[in-house]
């Protein structure tokens, strides 16, 4: 059993496919496929613990394994001339032709100079590949893939039966293809040989094809044409790849790898095949497949178009790292995977259609691997490895879940996801975790990210500009969703009845896997991925660095410690109305209304920013589009341009260590100094603002009293849990502000911070008043504004002095002038960090908001004053983080802060408030110039 | 002098002011006058304030607006109605529409005359509602703190009758809010009214540090003693004064043969409370169209 488990794997679902083709009963097809997932992924955790299986089954008969698949491959080019013909759709015809008798012409070719099978005569190893990459991703497939087949067939009957009884049913061809699409994936992560490779390849293509047009619907026929057109372009790159590469002696991955970046030939050849990946993986100018995929039933989405298929795209350019490492033809790679991130998430910001969302995310998240890709470091490459793995199983489990959001509120429309906590409280968790694990530190993508910011940083740390524009705009969308389900505008009926078993198992499954793969991904890494990339590479030294470890292990304790809060959910606290300009009206069905104009009474509803002006869906996605296509022209014409890259190196010293005693002196010093200093800041700001004005102003000590005050006052609220989010953005300012003090990592300072920020966003959606509402929105714009001017501040810190730890930039100290640029840029978003004005915009200090008092407006009392201490924490942290531009000189240091604070009350009190569109704008303007420019400066000036 | 007094947030209503008024307090806030040297905050937002000055008479338009700010405020607070209009209706007092000065809606603790309320006059006005803040405060930490032991229950007199009607009207309330309605007797109640049932009727009230924060009375006719409006001050409520009164009022009503209450049929704690005491549903009768009222009754053992 064990010898033959890896054709096993292949044949098996292949089989399964075929059974099920001829089973029209409901019930027992059902059962089979629930028997058929958990075969396979008993199959995929039987491989983990046996990674080299013989494969004796294929001995002897690779000649008529050749020859088979040369006849499976006439029967599907035979099928897609049919369907392209019957489309009329030319290009795609061409395309087929084309690459169809380039391989089969090859193929033959080759076959009948030898009766040993066409492997044997190009090149002498191995058919087969199983190395821990391999594993990583058969796990991938076989457990994620398992459960979205065990979660399918509830979904299909549901969907044919009360969502579309108009459609044919063809569930016996949805679940023939999804098990043979299975058995392809397993193909081509185990092939070793590139016509096997392709073979699978182009089956995966068509069951996309397939299962795209399952509804038969105009759309959908028109997506899955042109899913097959994109596809074949990256198939024609592929089947180029084998011809050129064939002919040169070259016939697989291993052999390929063995290469490195010896001729221009080996990378035109590995840049062919980094094409076709980008295409599969539906990178930018390739990425309208996969948003036109999202008409295909829930299931399709999450199989093939989040967690497997488009990994296998991704998968080929991470075993090409080895080529791709250094050179113009990686750097194009990685350029592309860059500014698909970066356009993917900025288009996710302007859609409310939660698929469309999700697909943008999808593809976002798979240009970053690709950029790991591209660079093909170890460190790259062991960032992207991971990005597999988080991104698989939590994207799996969110489309999953938005399938059945979408069967029982008859919308997949963020905006009709209002108050899920409620209706759907199971299913909300759920995609509250899957959406954690998607964007937040803790979680896996965020380590993810910090490791590939990380890597680009040491190589190419022009493409971190790109890193942190996409991760602001990822915060952004992400963010607006999690609050969206909190929100509460009316009573809310339950809706979570009569959701199928199979469902359950998987979102249960799937949700626990998202949390597991965070807490062992150090196993992981140890295990698997830092054997593939070997030479003696660790992670935990090089990427994370094991203090580092230790701290996100505190934060995870921290998050988990969240839902315990609910257990005091009962206590005793007045309960009112949101603030609706005292015009609420008394209401019996729990539905918050108000008295309009001319009398009427409308209810209360509260609708997301989408920044449409600015980042409309179409022209982002047009910009991407045309960005993407000039790389790819540059990737064309390399064969022209050198092979290797110029490789900067950034000289990293060694961190300073801390004892524990030391830590704890620091921590106490700073958790009882910084709220002193940081009232006491408050109350200067005050006075001299009341100065600038001609007047004399509240004494030093007033924030004190403010908050003694706060504090004693009663304690309202309008939703019950809005306090607890305040408690732990609370908790977290303080914890960011201890790393900080305690010379903790930068990165690892910011993310801490934005976390904190996001409890303070998630309070005020969770407060569902209007404005709050606002004040929470314009927040995650001020956020999505301040962010990458931030890390920009980081990564030029640590390209300075070679450290992104706190002590030993302070340690080291460099030219601030260095700097300068970015010390400019960090001065502008210093000012919406301190929500100062021109940039007052979520909430104000003084008694001229708009929206009343915007993101605080429904805190009270004790939270109030939390807010307000948390403010004086998170002022400490960023004076010192001003003072760390110059720490040449502590006084100059000193003198910096405190001209920084003048400077800011300064503007404060002369400029008007900006719109947040303009903020927005012209804070990203600021970010990019400087940041970029500083990047520059520095790559001159060693 | 505590922070409470060092730090006073207001909010600002203009009820149905000529705007004289609102110049004025908003000439409070320019650095002429300038009262943030004394903290004070304009923050326009209930939620955070200390203090709501409302300016002009109260009419029906605004009377909701008035009550919904007032019931957003947390506690403790203080109002303080600005200007001859705020504080009695001036001269708009007979209009069809208007209802009167601020206090005919809610419970005001400062008036500041003037037509308009000068500058000096409303620091002054908001001077004094600081007092009665801190006074508040004081009551709400008694209150945190008090047992029930410790308040005094006993019958009232007639020096009682006008703090047992300012009592009655902050606690009916949030019976008004309950039902939407302010057409709740307990609430339109006058002096003259509530001293010619003083002479029929029995008050209890219950006491702590001299002030009165409850209250219930009874009433014999035949063998029914009829028991009405227990009140409890918002601060003491949830401490079991209530089962208390009720059971103080028994027993002074003395000899009958049964006792009959009523309250609003959406009164849950009211009717929880008479049920955990013995006395069942006997009759509804509709009142408005909002308000039926409950009969209860339990026959003495």
């Amino acid at each position: 059993m064990i010898e033959n488990l890896i054709p096993g794997m292949v044949i098996f679902p292949l089989i399964a496919g075929v059974i099920l083709l001829f089973i029209s009963n409901d019930t027992v097809r059902r059962y089979l496929v629930y028997a058929f997932s958990a075969v396979l992924i008993a199959g995929a955790i039987l491989l983990a613990f046996n990674p080299n299986p013989s494969t004796t089954l294929l001995d002897g008969l690779s000649h008529n394994i050749s020859w088979g698949m040369l006849a499976v491959e006439t029967l599907i080019a035979c099928f897609i001339v049919w369907v392209t013909v019957r489309a009329k759709n030319w290009l795609a015809l061409g395309l087929l032709l084309t690459q169809f008798f380039l391989v089969a012409g090859f193929e033959i070719h080759e076959m009948l100079k030898s009766s040993e099978g066409l492997h044997a005569v190009v090149t002498a190893s191995p058919w087969l590949l199983c190395d821990q990459l391999t594993v990583i991703m058969v796990l991938v497939i076989g457990i994620v893939g398992g459960l979205i087949c065990i979660y399918a067939p509830g979904y299909m009957k549901e969907f044919h039966v009360t969502h579309h009884p108009e459609l044919r049913d063809r569930r016996p061809m949805f679940f023939t293809t999804f098990f043979v699409f299975l058995g392809a994936m397993f193909g081509i992560v185990f092939a070793n040989s590139l016509n096997w490779f392709y073979f699978f390849w182009e089956i995966t293509t068509l069951s996309s094809f397939l299962l795209i047009g399952y509804k038969e619907s105009p759309e959908s026929k028109t997506n899955a044409m042109r899913a097959l057109t994109m596809n074949l372009m990256g198939g024609l790159g592929f089947a180029l790849a084998i011809v050129l590469l064939g002919n040169n002696g070259v016939g697989s991955l291993t052999e390929l790898r063995a290469q490195g970046h010896a001729s221009h030939l080996i990378m035109i050849a590995a840049g062919l095949l980094a094409f076709a990946g980008i295409t599969k993986a539906a990178q930018f100018p390739f990425a309208g497949w996969l948003r036109g995929a999202m008409v295909a039933p829930t299931p399709v989405s999450a199989l093939l178009h989040s967690s497997t298929m488009v990994k296998a795209g991704v998968y080929l350019v991470l075993r090409l790292a080895p080529n791709l490492e250094g050179t113009i033809v990686g750097m194009m790679v990685a350029l592309v995977g860059a500014v698909t991130f970066v356009a993917g998430s900025l288009v996710a910001v302007g859609t409310s259609d939660a698929k469309k969302v999700l697909a943008y995310s999808t593809v976002a998240n798979l240009g970053l691997i690709v950029l790991c890709g591209g660079i093909g470091t170890k460190e790259a490459v062991w960032a992207g490895i991971l990005l597999i793995i988080f991104h698989a199983v939590a994207k799996a489990l969110l489309f999953l879940c938005v399938g059945v959001v979408e069967h029982k509120i008859h919308s997949r429309d963020i905006e009709d996801m209002a108050g899920l906590v409620l209706r759907m409280p199971k299913i909300a968790v759920m995609i509250q975790i899957g959406i954690a694990g998607m964007f937040l530190a803790p979680f896996g993508m965020l380590v993810s990210k910090w490791a590939v910011l990380k890597a680009i940083v040491d190589v190419h740390p022009f493409l971190s500009v790109f890193i942190v524009f996409g991760s602001s705009a990822t915060l952004f969308f992400w963010v607006k969703w999690l609050g969206k389900l909190l929100q509460i505008t009316g009573s809310m009926e339950k809706m979570e009845k009569n959701i199928s078993g199979g469902k359950w198992i998987a979102l249960g499954t799937l949700s626990v896997l998202t949390i597991l793969t965070c807490l062992i991904f150090p196993a992981i890494s140890n295990q698997f991925i830092e054997p593939f990339i070997g030479g003696g590479f660790k992670a935990a030294d090089s990427v994370l660095g094991s203090s580092n470890l230790i701290v996100m292990a505190l934060m995870l304790g921290m998050v988990a410690m969240f839902p315990l809060s609910f257990f005091n959910y009962n206590r005793k606290v007045k309960v009112v109305d949101a603030y609706l300009g005292g015009a609420n009206v008394e209401s019996l069905d729990g539905v918050a209304r108000f008295q309009g104009s001319a009398g009427i009474i409308r209810d209360m509803s509260m609708h997301n920013y989408y920044i449409g002006q600015l980042l409309g869906e179409e022209r982002v996605f047009k910009c991407g589009f045309w960005v993407a296509i000039a790389t790819l022209l540059v990737l064309a014409g390399s064969f022209v341009l050198p092979i290797g890259l110029p490789e900067e190196v950034i000289h990293t010293i060694a961190p300073h260590a801390l004892t524990y005693q030391e830590i704890l002196i620091r921590f106490g010093l700073y958790l009882v100094l910084a709220p002193l200093i940081g009232g006491l800041l408050a109350g200067i700001d005050r006075k001299l603002t009341a100065r600038m004005q001609g007047r004399r102003g509240p004494p030093v000590r007033q924030a004190f009293y403010d908050v003694a005050k706060l504090w004693g006052k009663e304690s309202i609220v309008v939703r019950r849990s809005q306090d607890f989010y305040i408690i732990f953005f609370f908790l977290f300012v303080i914890f960011t502000g201890a790393l900080f003090f305690c010379g903790s990592n930068l990165l690892l300072v910011i993310f801490s911070l934005t976390l904190a920020s996001i409890f303070f966003v998630l309070a005020a959606y969770k407060a569902s008043s209007p404005y709050s509402f606002i004040g929470a929105e314009r927040e995650l714009i001020q956020m999505a504004a301040y962010e990458p001017m931030v890390l920009m501040s980081a990564v030029g810190m640590y390209m300075t002095t070679g450290s992104f730890n706190v002590d030993d930039i302070f340690l080291n100290p460099a030219n601030p002038l260095k700097l300068i640029l970015i010390f400019v840029g960090f001065l502008y978003i210093l000012e919406i960090k301190f929500r100062k004005s021109p940039f007052d915009l979520s909430t104000s200090h003084h008694a001229h908001q708009e929206l009343v008092k915007g993101i605080t407006t429904e805190f009270s009392g004790k939270m109030l004053a939390l807010v307000e201490i948390a403010h004086w924490y998170e002022n400490v942290i960023l004076f010192a983080w001003v003072g760390l531009f110059f720490t040449f000189n502590l006084w100059v240091g000193a003198l910096a802060m405190v001209l920084v604070f003048f400077f800011m009350i300064f503007v404060d009190n002369t400029f008007a408030r900006l719109k947040w569109q303009l903020a927005l704008k012209s804070a990203w303007m600021v970010s990019l110039v400087l940041g970029l420019a500083n990047l520059i400066l520095l790559f001159f000036w060693k | 002098m505590s922070a409470f007094k060092k730090s006073p947030w207001v909010i600002h209503y203009d009820a149905s002011s000529c705007n004289g008024c609102d110049i004025e307090v908003l000439a409070c806030l320019m650095p002429n006058f300038d009262v943030e040297r004394f903290g004070i905050i304009n923050t326009g937002n209930p939620k955070h304030a200390d203090i709501f000055l409302v300016t002009g008479s109260v009419n029906v338009q605004n009377a909701p607006v008035v009550r919904n700010i007032y019931a957003q405020m947390p506690e403790p607070k203080v109002v303080v109605a600005i200007g001859i209009c705020g504080t009695s209706g001036g001269i708009f007092r007979e209009c069809y529409n208007v209802l009167g000065g601020i206090d005919t809606v809610i419970p005001v603790d400062v008036y500041v005359p003037g037509c308009a309320a000068r500058p000096e006059a409303i620091i002054d006005g908001v001077v004094r509602a600081l007092d009665v803040l801190e006074m508040k405060r004081h009551f709400m930490l008694n209150s945190a703190g008090a047992d029930i032991g410790a308040f005094i229950i006993n019958r009232a007199n007639q020096n009682d009758i006008p703090e047992i009607l300012a009592l009655q009207k902050i606690a009916y309330r949030s019976q008004a809010e309950i039902y939407g309605d302010d057409s709740v007797p307990a609430l339109g109640q006058t002096l003259d009214q509530i001293t010619a049932e003083f002479e029929k009727t029995i008050f209890i009230k219950a006491v702590v540090n001299g002030k009165i924060i409850g209250s219930i009375r009874g009433r014999i006719e035949g063998d029914v003693a009829h028991i009405s409006r227990v009140v409890v001050h918002p601060y003491f409520q949830g401490k079991g004064l209530g089962t208390r009164l009720i059971k103080q009022v028994e027993q002074e009503l003395g000899d009958v043969r049964v006792f009959e209450a009523f309250t609003g049929h959406q009164s849950a704690q009211n009717l929880h409370l008479y049920g955990k005491l013995g006395y069942r549903e006997v009759r509804t009768e509709p009142f408005t169209s909002t308000v039926n009222w409950v009969y209860l009754q339990k026959e003495r053992k």
